[in-house]
């Protein structure tokens, strides 16, 4: 049994040593103590389960040696994924900090990625619910494909947050490594892509995931390697910045109803100034057709059907 | 508060803090990190003691009610020895956390499957 890191912080990495001396050997068991305590020795305290951050700190020496991986972490509301993200990020790259823990839009994520160094970055940095859902074959899409298909040598930790795998970008999910599912507040199940092993799983969770939801986490419980796991409370951020991090996501919060409100109020413009609604209510309520509609005022049936169902007649 | 079922001394401290616990109605435990590599026994040893103190502890809260329907979703939730692995009907698993959260009585049951559960396997050298 592990102590608890907020119990006895020493006695815990003396713990985790042997767990992992017993499992792998020495020679992991010392790198890995020296990469977990380089982490947690100034907060005297781990902030992820010692079996994620075991994970982790492979995913770390693969970034190093092959590229870039991308990771969802997804969850309803209140289940912690920002929290597990700000810590995962922060374990795999000490120079995280709160300006990357909101970023909430592809096209800021992009940016931000064109700050790093193209080829062996070794940065952390994720997008957290991101509100551009290019279409796959649209243009943008297009593009924002390439750029993923492009960033494994830029050598990056990367991450998204979602509440519904569904949200994800079709572009980006197909390029993502691994997958963190957070049932509810505490607990979370890993899964992760082992092309040297031939276990392909991503695809797998994807075409169940419209059909059964969340439960597709459980059905692959004995077919794929998985790791269920423990979250910890609390983030690494202090308290002045867990006020400006939570200010930066009120902020970004009004900033979203405003646009949205801004949307609504131009279509219901839009629509309620439409010249032709009043006649053709009028036509309509004489019991014309919509094709006989159309050929007295001279825009197609289809038109029609749009303006009369944009104004909820 | 978390408790494990691994000793007797755990055991001690459980009955002594049980009256703090009723008091608050807010007990945590935890059953997993049991198994020991190539025997599922002591896991399934360890989730038996779990059950009786679980059981123990309602009938203390005089939750008779509650009792039969937890005793259903454990029997349910508690793991199969299926062809060298253990089967767990994680669905029953869930539904008996979520009684007990309704009742505030935090647990948590974990199980993972097969031999090397408690890792994913390392894919490259660290060097």
């Amino acid at each position: 049994m592990v102590t608890r890191s907020t119990d006895n912080y020493e006695q815990h990495k003396k713990d985790v040593y042997l767990e992992i001396k017993k499992r792998f050997g020495e020679e992991r068991a010392d790198k890995f103590i020296k990469f977990y305590s380089s982490r947690w020795d100034k907060f005297q305290r781990s902030y992820i389960d010692y079996r994620v951050a075991f994970k982790m700190v492979d995913e770390y020496y693969w970034v190093k040696k092959v590229g870039t991986r991308f990771y969802a972490i997804v969850g309803s509301g209140g289940t912690g994924k920002s929290t597990l993200a700000i810590n995962l990020f922060y374990f795999l790259d000490t120079t995280f900090d709160i300006k990357r823990a909101n970023i909430t839009t592809v096209s800021d994520f992009l940016d931000k990625l064109d700050e790093y160094p193209k080829i062996g970055a070794m940065k952390s940095l994720y997008m957290d619910e991101p509100d551009n859902q290019a279409h796959s074959l649209s243009k943008e899409g297009k593009k924002i494909a390439d750029v993923a298909g492009r960033w494994r040598q830029q050598q990056m930790f990367l991450g998204i947050l979602a509440t519904d795998i569904r949200d994800i970008p079709l572009t980006l999910f197909n390029k993502l490594h691994g997958i963190i599912y957070l049932p509810k507040h505490g607990t979370g199940i890993m899964y992760r892509d082992s092309p040297n092993k031939e276990q392909i799983v991503m695809n797998a969770l994807k075409k169940d995931y419209k059909q059964i939801g969340y439960a597709v986490f459980y059905k692959y419980i004995n077919k794929f390697p998985n790791l269920r796991f423990s979250t910890h409370k609390g983030v690494i951020f202090n308290e002045e910045e867990l006020k400006e991090y939570k200010k930066i996501k009120a902020d970004d919060y009004s900033k979203t109803i405003k646009e949205a409100k801004q949307i609504l109020n131009k279509n219901s413009k839009k629509y309620k100034q439409n010249p032709h609604l009043k006649e053709i209510l009028k036509l309509k309520k004489k019991g014309l057709s919509y094709r006989e509609i159309s050929k007295k005022i001279g825009i197609t049936p289809g038109r029609i059907s749009q303006i009369l169902s944009k104004n909820a007649v | 508060m978390a408790y494990n079922n691994k000793n007797d001394s755990d055991k001690l401290a459980f009955n002594k803090d049980l009256a703090k616990l009723m008091e608050l109605q807010r007990i945590e435990i935890i059953a997993n990190n049991y198994a020991i590599e190539g025997s599922q026994q002591p896991r399934l040893n360890a989730l038996k003691r779990w059950y009786g103190m679980l059981k123990g502890l309602l009938k203390k809260m005089e939750k008779k009610d509650e009792i039969n329907e937890i005793e259903t979703l454990f029997n349910q939730s508690r793991p199969i020895k299926y062809k060298n692995s253990l089967n767990v009907n994680t669905e029953a698993l869930d539904k008996l956390h979520d009684l007990l959260n309704e009742m505030n009585i935090i647990c948590q049951v974990e199980f993972t499957v097969g031999k090397k559960d408690d890792f994913l396997e390392p894919e490259v050298e660290w060097d």
